[in-house]
């Protein structure tokens, strides 16, 4: 099992997206780099688009069928409750009970944030627990669909674009004959 | 020229069924953002409550012989600009898509998918009542180099200012008014 997982994680290094995930990191400083790949910042900021592409191709490998058993090894949800000893995450259905110690030292402590618990069973009585600082995708800031409508009714262009825009516009490209059925 | 083996119509309400069952996604990130739409949010896109003053549309392609889901495409009014005041009409396509099983295949009347799906869109675009502004766009991945080409083929060449670093916006030519 773990040969394959380093084997579906070296595949997803070489990606195109965690290329370009390396090359944007590779013009921050070094101490930006090392609070966001430590999970000091919740938000992914402006690699929130590159990092969900990431996050996409990786449930895509989670999912399948020979990486089942990975289910039950890690929990990935938001902070629902807290306190003094510990917090609450719910996500996908499952609650985990999280030490507040844990929580708090990957900076995740607040009732919304994002985390991620790794049980690691060493016996049936035994397992080895760990919190890893879940990154906000789904904010707003920072973040871009192409599917969205724009805000203010109206698809922001620069000033030189739009002096062209106010040109005559070709007439369309239709090769083929088509009716269509309303 | 023989027949056409296709078919194109508008979607409605009763096709949420078959818009879930659309696939047309395979490895590549943009691929399944694009799936995701069609599958989960298309149709509340152009029949929701306000959308309608976007004049957001639809398009489903099939294969006659099969009665297949081919391609899916949509687009609707928007407008280009530097702010609410100063600012063009222009038709954005929201999205085109092929099913897996048609990706780069033709019809049986030798008609290409991709092109009867592409033109599908402009002709609605062109046809619309009120009349839509020639000026049509489209928001293309800047790895999606098949929906680049395809863009390229029916005219979108020109690329406007990037909004976002990994999205390309390509409008249709224009000429400088005299």
């Amino acid at each position: 099992m773990a040969a394959e997982i380093a084997t579906a994680a070296a595949r997803l290094e070489k990606s195109r997206t965690f290329v370009h995930l390396l090359t944007r990191l590779a013009e921050l400083p070094p101490a930006v780099v090392t609070a966001i790949a430590g999970g000091e910042l919740a938000a992914a900021g402006p690699f929130v688009d590159v990092i969900r592409q990431l996050a996409m191709g990786t449930a895509v490998v989670r999912q399948q069928r020979r990486f089942a058993k990975l289910a039950s090894w890690y929990h990935v949800g938001r902070i629902s409750s807290v306190a003094e000893a510990y917090v609450i995450v719910d996500g996908g259905g499952k609650q985990s009970f999280v030490p507040r110690s844990l929580a708090h030292s990957v900076w995740r402590e607040r009732i919304g944030e994002c985390l991620a618990v790794m049980n690691g069973p060493v016996d049936e009585r035994e397992m080895i627990v760990r919190a890893a600082p879940g990154i906000e995708l789904e904010t707003e800031t920072g973040s871009y669909s192409p599917f969205a409508r724009p805000e203010g009714g109206f698809q922001s262009v620069s000033a030189a674009d739009l002096a062209y825009l106010r040109g005559i516009p070709r007439q369309l490209q239709i090769t083929i004959p088509i009716t269509i059925e309303r | 020229m023989t027949s056409p083996t296709w078919q194109v119509r508008v979607a409605t309400e009763k096709d949420r069924a078959l818009l879930t069952r659309f696939r047309c996604a395979n490895k590549e990130p943009w691929e399944r953002e694009v799936e995701f739409q069609i599958q989960k949010r298309l149709l509340d896109w152009a029949l929701a409550e306000g959308a309608a003053a976007d004049d957001p549309t639809v398009l489903l392609v099939f294969d006659v012989p099969s009665r297949a889901l081919v391609g899916v495409a949509a687009h609707e009014r928007q407008f280009l600009g530097t702010n609410a005041l100063d600012r063009v009409p222009a038709t954005k396509i929201h999205l085109a898509a092929i099913s897996n099983k048609w990706q780069g295949k033709k019809f049986s009347n030798g008609d290409q998918v991709s092109h009867v799906l592409m033109n599908a869109v402009l002709t609605d675009i062109a046809t619309r009542v009120p009349p839509r502004d020639p000026r049509v766009f489209a928001i293309v991945h800047e790895h999606n180099t098949r929906s680049r080409a395809l863009c390229k083929r029916f005219g979108l060449v020109k690329e406007l200012q990037r909004v976002n670093p990994s999205y390309l916006i390509l409008v249709t030519e224009h000429h400088p008014v005299k």
